[in-house]
């Protein structure tokens, strides 16, 4: 318990380049690796400022063994797209998608609330992910581009998703892609106040993909 | 006059370098004319004569060792091999701050310490984050990190500009300076790391546990799960490395290889093997700012030579009622605390050869180390003087690390003082025995 400030600042640098969602499971994994007690006395320190967190342990204590990544639906609903513009970071879903869609040119905003390297996040891609800036997304944009986020649920026709995509993709910006869509990384609903999310009517996007 | 007017000028100009940092460029490029001015009016000077006696070959040196970096640092090995010394450590904060010193001591004897460090901080400061460290384990572990990486660029004559320096004018070979200077960094290392272990030990307040370890290993292997090693990149680099030291060692200065030719030849190479990123690394990736401060120097250094400063200021030395040991020790804590207040570039430039007038009565190689060794003492002295120091503190600023008791962390003038006054008497200390017994 003695650590807990330590485990939010270390939580928050893993969040900030991993994603909200992969670095719940890392943490979750690793301090189940240390018994159950270590895992309880975790959430009880980082739950309250990250309700990811908190969702991660409560599906994985009612049996849920990790995140299960299946790009396929996301795969279907950018056919024909020659480019995808992505904004938020999942390390697990961003790898599945780079690995499954080897023609695409995807592009990731660099930009968040949390702290992130972006050049360290970028290099993990091998040269398939470029990072673009707010003020530049124009340049993603076209008639064969799709943007895409993270979704962490679905509640009541609202969407929770990270604070960039409302600031990307404001009534300028969302007529310039062919499709706005939402990956659901999280498909356990939260039970705390979802701090650092934001919510985005779930009409605004073209799709809400599993 | 004209001596004193000249010196005058360089004293003030590396002074408002010094204190104006972020104009210290335009400040000693303005400095330059106005020293070649003063010399071509007063002193009978010429500025073609100034410009001709600049040292090129070090500025070759310069650029072309800065080159074959960025070809290294295009390959991702330094990122790759601070995650992987971490996972060696276990993230055991103490075994953390002893790796990672050796480790950027090793490597900046082969590479810009500048360019390493940049690649190698950001892994350390997610350490640090992960483990929840505390200032003094920030202080001390940054700090000799820094004057690790200040005693690897004086280890070889290769590392660091003076060095560089002494081998670029023909003052010491490759393998005289790297024989007598490896040696003496390297215990100067080894006593400075044994003092701080035994008597500071910086790990003592950080608690640290299986877990907090378990998550530093993890979370740094996930940030970096996608690195590999180019070796397209780290091939055409580490030969042409290979090949320049072991040209330096071994082709004789009467072939016409000079040090710098053979530098030259490697950056080449190496910048060729490297196809495309080699051309961008040429013509967007050479430290401009470094070589044009250099020139700067060189060129007030060559007009207060053309004035007769540095023969005066050896004549000074020379004329001080002291014994010939006591004139090389004023010398030599005079150079470290020149050093300390201007850096290691001004200091080196102007005191090579003042320096030159002592190795007439002395051992060349005995004073030329020494001097080495002196500067390198005056660069860690200050967090200001250390090459990497600004930089340091810059990211760890911009990191926003907290211990965990929620106090922001930092890393600035103040912080690094101790660490810097105990790096300096250690390599100070080793400089003056080392100097003084083989006289």
């Amino acid at each position: 318990m003695s650590r807990a400030p330590d485990l939010r600042g270390a939580f928050l640098t893993a969040a900030g380049e991993l994603g909200l969602c992969a670095a719940s499971w890392l943490f979750l994994r690793a301090a189940r690796a240390h018994g159950a007690a270590e895992l309880e006395a975790m959430r009880e320190v980082i739950a309250p400022s990250f309700p990811v967190f908190d969702a991660v342990v409560e599906a994985f204590e009612r049996g849920s063994a990790g995140p299960s990544v299946d790009a396929r639906a996301v795969l279907s609903a950018i056919d024909g797209a020659t480019r995808v513009l992505l904004v938020g970071v999942e390390a697990d879903h961003l790898d599945a998608l780079v690995a499954a869609a080897p023609t695409c040119e995807l592009a990731l905003l660099t930009e968040s609330a949390l702290p992130a390297d972006w050049s360290r996040v970028i290099a993990n891609f091998g040269g398939r992910v470029r990072g673009v800036r707010l003020g530049d997304l124009h340049t993603f944009a076209g008639p064969r581009s799709v943007a895409m986020t993270f979704a962490y649920g679905v509640d009541h026709g609202t969407t929770y998703v990270v604070p960039e995509w409302l600031r990307a993709m404001g009534p300028d910006t969302r007529p310039h892609f062919r499709e706005l869509l939402a990956w659901n990384v999280l498909p356990f609903p939260m039970r705390r106040y979802p701090r650092w999310l934001a919510e985005a009517p779930t009409a605004t996007f073209t799709g809400v993909l599993p | 006059m004209t001596p004193l007017a000249l010196g005058a000028l360089l004293v003030l100009t590396v002074t408002l370098q010094a204190v104006l940092p972020a104009r210290r460029l335009t400040i000693v490029l303005a400095g330059a004319a106005v020293s070649c001015l003063v010399a071509t009016r007063a002193a009978g000077a010429s500025t073609a004569r100034i410009l001709a006696a600049v040292p090129w070959d070090v500025l070759v040196m310069l650029v072309g060792l800065g080159a074959v970096t960025e070809v290294l640092v295009a390959s991702e090995v330094f990122s790759i091999a601070a995650v992987r010394v971490t996972r060696w450590t276990r993230a055991t904060p103490r075994v953390v701050a002893l790796a990672f010193a050796v480790c950027m001591y090793a490597v900046s004897g082969l590479v810009n310490n500048l360019t390493a460090l940049l690649l190698v901080l950001p892994v350390l400061l997610v350490v640090f984050r992960v483990l929840g460290v505390t200032q003094r384990y920030l202080r001390w572990t940054l700090g000799v990190l820094l004057t690790a990486c200040n005693l690897g660029g004086a280890a070889t004559p290769i590392g660091d500009f003076p060095a560089i320096l002494l081998l670029g004018r023909g003052a010491m070979s490759f393998s005289a300076y790297l024989l007598r200077a490896a040696p003496l960094t390297a215990i100067a290392l080894i006593g400075l790391l044994a003092v701080v272990d035994a008597l500071v030990r910086p790990a003592r307040d950080v608690g640290g546990s299986p877990l907090t370890a378990a998550l530093t290993i993890d979370t740094l292997a996930a940030l970096h799960r996608g690195l590999r090693v180019r070796r397209r990149y780290l091939l055409p680099g580490a030969l042409a490395l290979a090949a320049m030291l072991i040209a330096w060692v071994a082709v004789p200065a009467s072939s016409g290889l000079s040090p710098e030719l053979i530098c030259w030849l490697g950056a080449s190479a190496a910048l060729l093997g490297a196809g495309s990123v080699g051309e961008s690394i040429a013509r967007s990736k050479v430290d401009i700012e470094a070589t044009l401060f250099l020139l700067g120097l060189f060129v007030m250094v060559g007009a207060a030579r053309e004035g007769g400063l540095f023969h005066g200021a050896a004549r000074g030395l020379a004329a001080l009622p002291l014994t010939a040991h006591a004139r090389v020790a004023v010398f030599l804590v005079g150079a470290a605390l020149i050093t300390g207040v201007f850096s290691a570039g001004p200091g080196m430039a102007a005191l090579l050869d003042v320096a030159a007038e002592l190795a007439r009565v002395h051992p060349p190689a005995t004073i030329y180390t020494g001097l080495a060794l002196s500067v390198c003492a005056g660069s860690s002295l200050f967090l200001t003087a250390a090459t990497a120091g600004p930089l340091t503190q810059a990211l760890v600023e911009r990191a926003a690390l907290r211990a965990p008791d929620g106090t922001p962390l930092r890393f600035g003038f103040l912080d690094f003082a101790p660490v810097g006054l105990l790096s300096f008497v250690i390599i100070l200390a080793v400089a003056l025995a080392s100097t003084l017994s083989a006289l």
